[in-house]
């Protein structure tokens, strides 16, 4: 996956990650988040948009900076820092909406023959875990590096 | 190890910037969370060695 990605910054823990987008509409600095859940070993993934006076969050901003298939591989390229620092990691995520979680959906499928040689990857299809398949539409990811 | 070398690994290059502990103590993506964990309270985890369909 030769993807073009962003220069990731992170504290120490890489529980969190910026990044800085640049395109069309500017600079816009991106936060991704890892947070724990009720399930041990189990990570929300989330990224957003950073507000650069308020410092807020906004994860249903539509940047339209032209570089989606860029945020995704470099969001892509925290998965694997953050599996690489905790591999027994369960991380989850979704899409903040259905046409977001498509998309993540449509990235994942045309990366799918790497991404799979890597981790363990699934899909969330009518309240049951998959492995992920094309062209199936799911509510939610969930992936583990293979280790 | 040039700059082409480093954008082609998997696992990339991270600089580590101490600025962004703080979010770490905020209730960054809450409502996020909390539907995970709903979410979770009734599906669980996969079984991760099986090959089809997962049972709850």
């Amino acid at each position: 996956m030769n993807l073009e990605r962003y220069q990731l910054k992170a504290e120490e823990s890489l529980m969190v990650f910026e990044f800085t987008s640049v395109g069309p509409k500017g600079s816009i600095r991106k936060l991704v988040r890892y947070s724990e859940t009720n399930l041990k070993n189990l990570y929300n993934l989330a990224f957003g948009d950073k507000d650069s006076v308020s410092g807020d969050i906004n994860d249903l901003a539509v940047s339209d900076n032209g570089d989606s298939e860029k945020v995704l591989a470099t969001v892509v390229a925290t998965v694997y820092a953050f599996t690489d620092k905790y591999p027994e990691a369960w991380v989850y995520a979704t899409g903040s909406t259905n046409s977001r979680t498509r998309l993540y959906r449509m990235g994942i499928t045309k990366f799918l023959d790497v991404i799979v040689k890597d981790f363990q990857l699934y899909g969330l299809n009518n309240d049951e875990w998959e492995l992920f398949e094309k062209r199936t539409v799911y509510n939610a990811f969930l992936a583990k590096r293979k280790i | 190890m040039n700059i082409e070398e480093l954008n082609k690994r998997k696992v990339p290059v991270v600089i580590i910037d101490n600025s962004l502990e703080k979010f770490k103590s905020l209730p960054l993506f809450q409502d996020k969370v909390d539907k995970a964990n709903e979410m979770l309270r009734t599906v669980g985890l996969p079984k991760p060695k099986s090959k089809h369909k997962i049972a709850k």
